[in-house]
């Protein structure tokens, strides 16, 4: 989890840059393409955000409730994940 | 504080269809983003004392599975070209020109650059605003709306959109569609 550094570079950008920054050399696309676009990313991902939650997280957050326990919260130098 | 692991289990639990959406956009295929969901939330479990209270939950999850996603794309580049492989010879080449349908899309989506493609998710998809993109990608806000619109372009441009010719939906068009894409069984 190596979030922190990123979001200082990312707000000092964000102010050296300005909000809304889009360059000149972008073509717009015709508004009908935009939203055949739109459709079909918004659909492949509602389909998978519709499908139930399977089992196997499930079990893992038991088993992570059972390895761990809720004390654990302040050690976050633990586990093997990298 | 005795209950902490419980809220913890039911904030998990209620994130996954979220980050599994996430996971399967960004990564094109299903085996490789139930993975990186499972990762993400080992990661999540551990590092918990990292998370700022009143922040959004989520929008830590996502930081942690697309963290997660690009350290293992820089590792293994090659199974990337693999899965890349595997998605273009699932799908079928469209007979008609001028249509787009679901698994040419799909294709199509993975073919983008990875920072492009996943700013497109973000914002067309997720529901996320500029702001919270931003923070999830270490980026400024600027960038996420340039690679947005680059991601559209190159999409457009794959798929033949640009054209401004596209055809109508007639009945033989969607025919088509539902017999070439896989996820559509419908038979209407």
């Amino acid at each position: 989890v190596q979030g922190e550094k990123d979001l200082d570079e990312g707000n000092s950008l964000m102010n050296s840059i300005g909000g809304g920054a889009t360059s000149a050399s972008e073509p717009a696309l015709p508004l009908d393409a935009q939203t055949q676009i739109g459709r079909r990313l918004a659909s492949l991902y509602n389909e998978v955000l519709q499908q139930p939650v399977p089992d196997r997280f499930r079990l893992l957050l038991d088993e992570l409730d059972q390895k761990t326990g809720p004390s654990k919260r302040a050690k976050p130098d633990e586990g093997s994940a990298n | 504080l005795t209950d902490a692991g419980s809220v913890l289990k039911d904030e998990l639990l209620a994130a996954i269809p979220a980050l599994r959406a996430f996971a399967v956009s960004l990564s094109g295929s299903p085996d490789r983003a139930d993975d990186l969901v499972q990762e993400t939330m080992m990661k999540a479990w551990s590092h918990i004392g990292s998370f700022e209270q009143g922040t959004n939950f989520r929008a830590w999850l996502f930081t942690i599975l697309r963290n997660t996603f690009y350290s293992q794309y820089r590792k293994r580049r090659y199974e990337v070209d693999d899965a890349g492989h595997a998605a273009a010879a699932l799908a079928t080449p469209p007979e008609q020109d001028g249509h787009m349908d679901f698994a040419d899309f799909r294709v199509a989506l993975q073919k983008l650059a990875p920072d492009q493609r996943e700013a497109l998710i973000l914002i067309g998809a997720s529901g996320l605003s500029y702001e919270e993109a931003a923070e999830i990608c270490g980026c400024a806000v600027g960038t996420i709306k340039s690679r947005v619109n680059r991601a559209r372009a190159r999409l457009a441009e794959l798929l033949g959109l640009e054209s401004g010719e596209e055809v109508g939906p007639d009945p033989q068009w969607r025919g088509s569609l539902n017999v070439s894409s896989p996820l559509s069984v419908k038979t209407d």
